[in-house]
């Protein structure tokens, strides 16, 4: 049976139409997202892997290494148990720093460019033989159905085939955050087309070449040798080194980590993967010894590479025989569009987007174009080599050229994971020894069989290692020596600080921390700073993005918010060019203050790991410590800022922030640019050689207050010298205020003590004058003597009333001279002392009116109250001219009586408002007071546990307002 | 991902490398295994890593 060339190129041109329409229409939605993003189509897509070699090759390769071959997809299994402790963390890294490749991956953890260059270069090299002999297998496979057709046109036109799908489908967005969602569907159609087309060779195998498995077993009996050289290599073959390079194939192969990385939708499709994807190779690989077996039941002495397309060629149908054609080109198509896009990608990022010349050029438009070329450019590079290849070598060799060459990846996917130490360089000249042993072990003798080279550059042979360990050899001595040459230099080289940032990020899971402050202040700044390299556009969109990803205003000002903003830039840019280009354009445009570690920041980064819950590599007490010491510092009763070397702010507490108004949030800024004027005040002080400085300053609630500034210098912190200072600011308003009182209270008590003494001392020689002049007044008959006599004891008799006022002053306030407190109405009591004043001709010319009603009961001494009322109301109606009305009111307040006396008086001049108080002031006439009224009644008040305040103003009268207990109850 | 996953992951792996990768892939590697008998092994190691990960799973929740 034979086929027309052109029908096959119309079945595959048919075939590939569907796969289009079925990206179409994912693309576009029709197919629901469930089905789209379901676990099961993204770890179907890895079935990627199961290129032609899985397909046709497997039979060949069974039939030479026997079940050695399973080892290509043992390895896998391997893989895939761990997909906990690689995979996923792979794909975190990818999707938070937007990693499109293994050469982004490796550039970013490492900080290199030429690592960068390096990864993508030899992952082209070791790619392309693996693409050509994808597109001979096509060929032949064509070739074998027709037995005609030029190989090189039907290459041709399989390649121009791929290469519109993959355009079209697979480069359809610049960035890596935006998925081909068509493009994974397809691939996951794809493998399950192989997949059935595989088991439907095996069945037709078992059912068509055996009579089932009952004649299979007898033909086995019958050739008991058949299964005998199946095991025979896993005895004795390169088993090992076989599992060691598909494990790392598993996820290094540029298409594997396209389909598992980069095109991943969340890790529930990897975690899927772990068993589907396996049981997917198992499902595909179940058929190949049956197949085997049959084809040398049927065709003895047959290529087993063609045998899935013989077997069916020639015993079955015509439609069965062009279903596992499609297997076959299914295979292939999904291998090369992956494996293209992949390394287009890393072209683009690592060889051309950092010659792009900068300016004014659509720079989505340059990526989306430029990387469709470098898919058709790679694709006719394949084609190419396809070409000089020709029919030299088998499916099975090219393959596994390619995977030793993947494996030369894995120490340096160690360094990303797990070891700190590794560092660019050791990485790099690691790569170099590798690949120099695989092209001197691997490659070599390749081209020595195919006759390119002569026999003396075969230098597994020349070793005298056997040709079944060839191989073998070659994996472990490239990857050997590409292992040791890393670790040496790791252990003897320091990594840079930015390389052991990358570590931290990469190894545990942290967030980078930010070395130094920005240069810029708003998000417009940062348009305006990339504008001249990524174009105004595009600089635009791309600030754009980076607010709506970190859900900042466009008009944000906070320093820490910026930082946050400039980091999502440089993903999304990493996303878009790579993270060396993101960082270069990053760097030069959002230039960082380098010379500024800013503590702040990272103090902020270390909270932002904690609150978003990857603690788990803290330990958790460090971690109460730490909140234990923030609330120490938060909660102490006076204002603190930590500032750090940069002079930005680490910390302000919330004291601080009561006492300036200024909210916490200024965190990270800097310290002059604070809310006028505390930014100013505290940064002179920060400036100023002076531990302390006492200040008035304005508070939050606008009055000013008087504060006390000290600060210490601190070092050591975070290794860094010196670390900042730290100011303390401490609000001294109120303590002022008491200590004003207290010096009062104790001038107060220093005069009554006084008075005291005087009277004391006064007292009795007045008594004796007094008693004198009695006498002489009593013995004198001479009229003019006794009236001067009189006028001696009348002036006797007024400095006895004033010595007796002076005691009972010095006596007031002790125990000794108080009542016993009782219950009393604040009504009555005001009554009481309104006729009292009015006995005094002075309180018969004003109208006094006591508004305090009956409800309001006091409770203390009675009669003392009545005297403080007495003195006021003297005092009012002295101040007040005749005739002017005088009142008295109260008002419940809590359990305290609010009264107040008011007068439209004199009032006090504001000078002498704070001396009313004290003893003998007065502002009457001499002779007309003694000023010790008001005195008394502040020490009775104080003994009620009252308050007094006055409230005057000159010319316009006087409030005074009393504060007194209310009874309770 | 917590540390108990990460070992349990590890012990996966290390049990399916002594399986496949050490001498005791002779006790299995026998024609008198029969043919089938290295798919069956290979069942084996995926449903071992199908339980881990359903381990995993509960674990992680």
């Amino acid at each position: 049976m034979t086929f027309d060339s052109a029908v096959l190129l119309a079945i595959a041109l048919s075939y590939l139409g569907l796969l289009f329409l079925l990206a179409e229409a994912t693309e576009r939605g029709w197919i629901p997202a469930r089905i789209a993003r379901h676990p099961w189509v993204g770890a179907l897509s890895l079935g990627v892997y199961a290129s032609t070699w899985s397909y046709y090759g497997s039979v060949g390769f069974a039939g030479s290494e026997g079940y050695s071959y399973l080892t290509i997809y043992l390895g896998v299994t391997l893989a895939c148990l761990l997909v906990p402790v690689v995979w996923l963390p792979v794909l975190r890294l990818s999707r938070e720093h937007q990693l499109a490749s293994l050469a982004d991956l490796f550039a970013f953890r490492y900080r290199s460019a030429q690592v960068g260059v390096a990864v993508t270069l030899f992952l082209l090299a070791g790619s392309l033989p693996y693409l050509a002999q994808q597109i001979r297998a096509v060929a032949a496979s064509v070739h074998l159905l027709t037995g005609r057709g030029s190989p090189a046109f039907l290459g041709l036109a399989f390649c121009l085939l791929i290469a519109a799908f993959a355009v079209m489908f697979g480069a359809r967005h610049v960035t890596a955050r935006e998925k081909h969602a068509g493009l994974v569907m397809a691939i996951a159609f794809e493998s399950v087309v192989k997949l059935v087309a595989l088991l439907s060779v095996g069945a037709f195998a078992l059912f068509g070449v055996f009579d089932g498995p009952a004649g299979l077993a007898a033909w086995l009996r019958a050739h008991p040798e058949a299964v005998e050289e199946l095991y025979r290599p896993v005895r004795d073959g390169p088993w090992g080194s076989l599992l060691l390079v598909s494990f790392a194939a598993a996820f290094l192969l540029p298409r594997q980590y396209h389909m598992a990385f980069t095109e991943a939708h969340d890790e529930r499709s990897l975690r899927t993967a772990a068993w589907l994807f396996p049981l997917f190779l198992l499902l595909l690989n179940l058929s190949i010894p049956i197949i085997l077996w049959a084809g040398r039941a049927e065709y003895p002495g047959g290529d087993a590479d063609a045998y899935v397309l013989t077997i069916t060629l020639h015993g079955g149908s015509a439609w069965m025989t062009v279903f596992i054609f499609l297997g076959g080109v299914s295979a292939a198509s999904a291998m090369i569009i992956v494996s293209v896009l992949a390394l287009a990608s890393m072209c683009m990022n690592h060889l051309i987007v950092r010659r792009r010349p900068a300016g004014d050029t659509d720079l989505y438009a340059f990526l989306r174009w430029t990387r469709r070329l470098l898919v058709v450019v790679i694709l006719l590079a394949a084609y190419g080599l396809f070409l000089v290849i020709g029919e030299n070598q088998r499916l099975v060799e090219l393959g596994l050229v390619s995977f030793v060459a993947v494996a030369q990846f894995l120490p340096g996917l160690f360094g990303v994971l797990f070891w700190r130490r590794a560092s660019g360089r050791s990485v790099l000249l690691g790569l170099v020894a590798g690949i120099g042993c695989w092209l001197l072990f691997a490659v070599a003798p390749l081209l020595v069989r195919s006759r390119y080279l002569g026999a003396g550059f075969d230098l597994p042979a020349l070793l005298g290692v056997p040709a079944l360990h060839s191989l073998s050899f070659a994996t472990f001595a490239s990857l050997g020596s590409n292992a040791l040459v890393m670790g040496w230099l790791s252990l003897r080289l320091t990594p840079s600080a930015e390389e052991m940032a990358m570590a931290r990020v990469c190894i545990d899971a942290g967030e980078p921390l930010p070395t130094g402050r920005l240069e810029v202040d708003s998000p417009e700044d940062f348009t305006r700073a990339l504008a001249p390299v990524l174009g105004p556009d595009v600089a635009a969109r791309e600030v754009a993005r980076a607010l709506a990803d970190t859900e900042l205003a466009a008009d944000e000002s906070h320093p820490a918010e910026l930082r946050r903003l400039r980091d999502q830039l440089q993903r999304n840019l990493s996303g878009l060019l790579g993270p060396i280009a993101a960082e270069g354009i990053v760097d030069a445009g959002l230039r960082l203050d380098q010379g500024a570690g800013s503590v702040g920041e990272k103090m902020r980064a270390l909270e932002l790991v904690a609150s978003t819950g990857r603690r788990q590599d803290l330990a958790a007490e460090l971690d109460q410590v730490r909140r234990y010491l923030r609330d120490v510092l938060e909660d102490l009763p006076v204002g603190v800022c930590a500032v750090g070397p940069d002079e930005d702010v680490v910390l302000w507490n919330r004291a601080l922030a009561e006492i300036t108004g200024v909210a916490d949030s200024v965190t990270g800024s800097a310290l002059a640019r604070l809310p006028p004027p505390w930014g100013s005040i505290l940064d002179a002080f920060a400036r100023d050689p002076a531990g302390a400085r006492k200040l008035t300053a304005p508070r939050a609630g606008g009055d000013d207050g008087r504060f006390q500034l000290r600060k210490s210098r601190l070092a050591g912190a975070f290794g860094e010298a010196p670390a900042g200072q730290v100011i303390l600011v401490e609000d001294l308003t109120e303590r002022a205020s008491l200590e004003a009182k207290l010096e009062h209270h104790e001038r107060l008590a220093l005069i009554g003590q006084l008075a005291a003494s005087v009277a004391h001392e006064v007292g009795n020689p007045l008594a004796a004058i007094a008693s004198v002049a009695q006498n002489l007044q009593s013995e004198q008959r001479d009229a003019d003597v006794v009236q001067r006599l009189q006028l001696i004891r009348d002036q006797v008799e007024r400095i006895g009333g004033i010595v007796k006022a002076m005691v009972v002053y010095s006596r007031a306030g002790t125990s000794a001279t108080l009542s016993p407190a009782s219950r009393f109405s604040l009504g009555e009591a005001v009554d009481e002392a309104v006729s009292l004043v009015r006995l005094d001709p002075r309180g018969r010319v004003h109208v006094i009116h006591n508004r305090c009603g009956g409800g309001l009961h006091l409770y203390g001494d009675r009669t003392r109250i009545i005297q403080v009322f007495i003195n006021l109301l003297h005092n009012a109606c002295d101040a007040s001219p005749e005739e002017e009305a005088i009142e008295v009111r109260a008002r419940p307040g809590g359990d305290r009586a609010l009264i107040e006396i008011v007068d439209h008086g004199a009032g006090v001049a504001a000078e002498v408002r704070h001396r009313i108080f004290e003893p003998f002031f007065t502002t009457k006439e001499a002779g007309k007071g003694t000023g010790l009224g008001l005195s008394l009644v502040y020490n009775i008040v104080r003994d009620h546990e009252g308050t007094l305040e006055v409230d005057s103003r000159s010319g316009k009268g006087t409030t005074i307002r009393l504060s007194l207990p209310l009874e309770a109850g | 991902m917590s540390s108990r996953s990460r070992a349990l992951a590890w012990l996966g792996f290390g049990a399916a490398v002594l399986v496949l990768a050490s001498p005791l892939k002779l006790l299995w590697a026998r024609p008198v295994m029969g043919w089938m008998a290295p798919f069956l092994i290979w069942l084996a190691l995926i449903l071992l890593g199908a339980w881990l990960g359903r381990s995993r799973g509960r674990d992680d929740l």
